[in-house]
């Protein structure tokens, strides 16, 4: 039945394969050149790193939980439109929590297929690529926040009906996830009162991890750990509220 | 016979609002049972309770023997529903909405296109397969519905209006096919054709206000008018009112109207329609009609009252 969803989302998504990829590269150069250059000319170097090297995890991390979360979004508002599609669904046998898992691990497909294109783009640019065991490291480290961000997607889909809310939320998350939790700018450097709240924050932890494996090759997974059970966390409400929103 | 649907004691209510008030009744495996009722009756509720788009608020309701409630999955699976409204997906093509549907409900990936094929050769409706629905017309795309809803072969079929917005051709060519899927499949339909009703259905329920009102044969639900048959007066020139209170001031016309030149009322007995007629030459009269009570007859009687 999951399988059924998934192949349903990527129906829908065939014809906008190529906007797809567009807005993957673009948005990570957009990110690299508007975002990493400026920080450079002033940062430039954190830890004895180039800053557009430092920098680079965390685009990784912004990018693919973005298209996470956009996958998502678009996934559970496509179901719960005004043409009542859900209703379709909903009166098969399949239940609301496969048609949730379905949208939820489609967009994860898609959140990995950004890191790999937004790790590719940044390599390219910095003439850098770290090793496989770095890669993997990362790679694990930095899935939560894709698991993260899809869940958080599905839950504020089923939670806020009204688009301009559903707006107002995501851009609130990315821009917490882009300045706030250490992506783009060292968290380390803020005010120490600030920055002993945020380093709590299971995703904060995550990018701080993502940074000290690609420059020490090692760090912590506790972040990511945690991130992990929000997320599932985050599934288990809108397991939940789904039923108000699927059957009436 | 064995029982195909049970309602028990089903309450919902919407904003506050009573949509169906302790509604009980049973359809038997094989019959075809039509739902009859005015706007807002609560017909489409039914339905869509009966497939689990909406839950009760009380009440228990079994689809061959199952609880809807407790065993949704099962229960939809032995379903197939046509909603009034068009619940395609507009970003993937026709054929594809009604495979991923069967998929959906279990069928095997190698019977789909031949039986997705088979049905659009049917109702005429094979180029349209590939098309988008915004590309296609509203009666093409309740064509679409329609198919989505047998596609799978299911034991009972849920049709909410189903030939709403469909040209004379494709609307016979749906009645044909239910007509073979006769004693086969528990067929459960809605509509505001009072005639297509009492043309295709074994049963009617009359439902009012949430509740039926009236649920049997079409000659069971006549004979409960015992013999009251519809008048019609056709006057040259409109009535003077003086006339129709007079004819009106007559106990036994029944649901007495008029409409322009038009008189009709309701009678058991020939005679009273006499007297009527009596009263009425004092006027030039065009014509005169009379039938028995029709399906239309019995609705409005019961839904606006009067026939009592």
């Amino acid at each position: 039945m999951i399988g059924i969803i998934i192949k349903r989302e990527w129906l829908r998504f065939k014809p906008s394969i190529l906007p797809v990829i567009l807005f993957s590269i673009l948005f990570t150069l957009t990110i690299y050149i508007v975002i990493g250059f400026p920080f450079y000319s002033v940062l430039n170097k954190i830890n004895d790193l180039k800053f557009m090297y430092w920098v680079s995890p965390g685009i990784w991390i912004f990018m693919s939980s973005l298209m996470a979360y956009l996958i998502s979004l678009d996934g559970i508002n496509s179901l719960l439109n005004e043409k009542h599609q859900i209703d379709a669904f909903s009166n098969s046998p399949i239940s609301n929590k496969q048609i949730i898992l379905g949208l939820f691990y489609w967009s994860i497909i898609l959140g990995l297929f950004q890191w790999i294109i937004s790790f590719l783009l940044t390599s390219l640019l910095n003439n850098d690529f770290i090793t496989t065991g770095q890669f993997i490291k990362i790679l694990i480290q930095t899935f939560p926040a894709i698991i993260f961000f899809s869940g958080l997607a599905i839950l504020s889909g089923l939670l806020a009906e009204n688009k301009f809310t559903q707006i107002t939320f995501s851009g609130i998350y990315f821009i917490v996830l882009a300045f706030g939790t250490g992506c783009f700018i060292p968290v380390e450097r803020f005010p120490e009162e600030i920055f002993s709240i945020i380093k709590l924050i299971p995703i904060t932890n995550l990018v701080l991890g993502a940074h000290s494996l690609a420059i020490q090759n090692s760090g912590s997974f506790t972040g990511g750990f945690f991130t992990l059970v929000s997320a599932i966390f985050f599934l288990l409400i809108s397991f939940g509220v789904s039923n108000k929103r699927f059957r009436k | 016979m064995e029982a195909s649907i049970t309602l028990k004691s089903i309450a919902k209510k919407f904003a506050g609002k009573t949509v169906l008030a302790d509604l009980s009744f049973g359809v038997e495996k094989g019959t075809r049972f039509v739902i009859v009722g005015k706007n807002g009756a609560g017909k489409s509720t039914l339905l869509k309770l009966l497939v689990g788009l909406i839950e009760t608020d009380a009440g228990s309701a079994y689809i061959h023997g199952v609880n809807i409630k407790t065993r949704g999955e099962e229960t939809r699976a032995l379903t197939g529903y046509m909603p009034q409204i068009i619940n395609l997906d507009y970003e993937i093509n026709i054929y594809n909405n009604i495979a991923l549907y069967a998929q959906l409900q279990g069928m095997d990936l190698k019977k789909i296109k031949p039986r997705i094929h088979s049905l659009a050769e049917d109702l005429d409706f094979i180029q349209y397969l590939n098309k988008f629905p915004e590309e296609l017309s509203y009666g093409h795309l309740r064509i679409a519905c329609f198919i989505r809803a047998i596609v799978h072969n299911p034991a009972v079929i849920l049709l909410d209006e189903p030939t709403t917005g469909l040209d004379l051709k494709r609307r016979l060519k749906i009645w044909e096919i239910l007509e073979n899927l006769k004693d086969k499949k528990t067929i459960i339909f809605t509509t505001q054709n009072l005639q297509e009703g009492e043309r295709y259905a074994d049963r009617i329920a009359i439902l009012y206000k949430g509740n039926i009102k009236m649920d049997g044969t079409i000659d069971k639900l006549i004979e409960t008018t015992h013999g009251l048959n519809r008048y019609k007066i056709t006057f040259k020139d409109d009535p003077s009112p003086k006339l129709i209170e007079k004819i009106k001031e007559n106990p036994k016309v029944v649901r007495p109207s008029l409409r322009g030149k038009d008189f009709e009322f309701y009678s058991r007995e020939k005679r009273h329609f006499f007297n009527v007629l009596r009263i009425a030459l004092n006027q030039e009269i065009e014509e005169f009609d009379s039938s028995g009570c029709t399906l239309s007859d019995l609705f409005l009687g019961l839904t606006e009252g009067g026939l009592e």
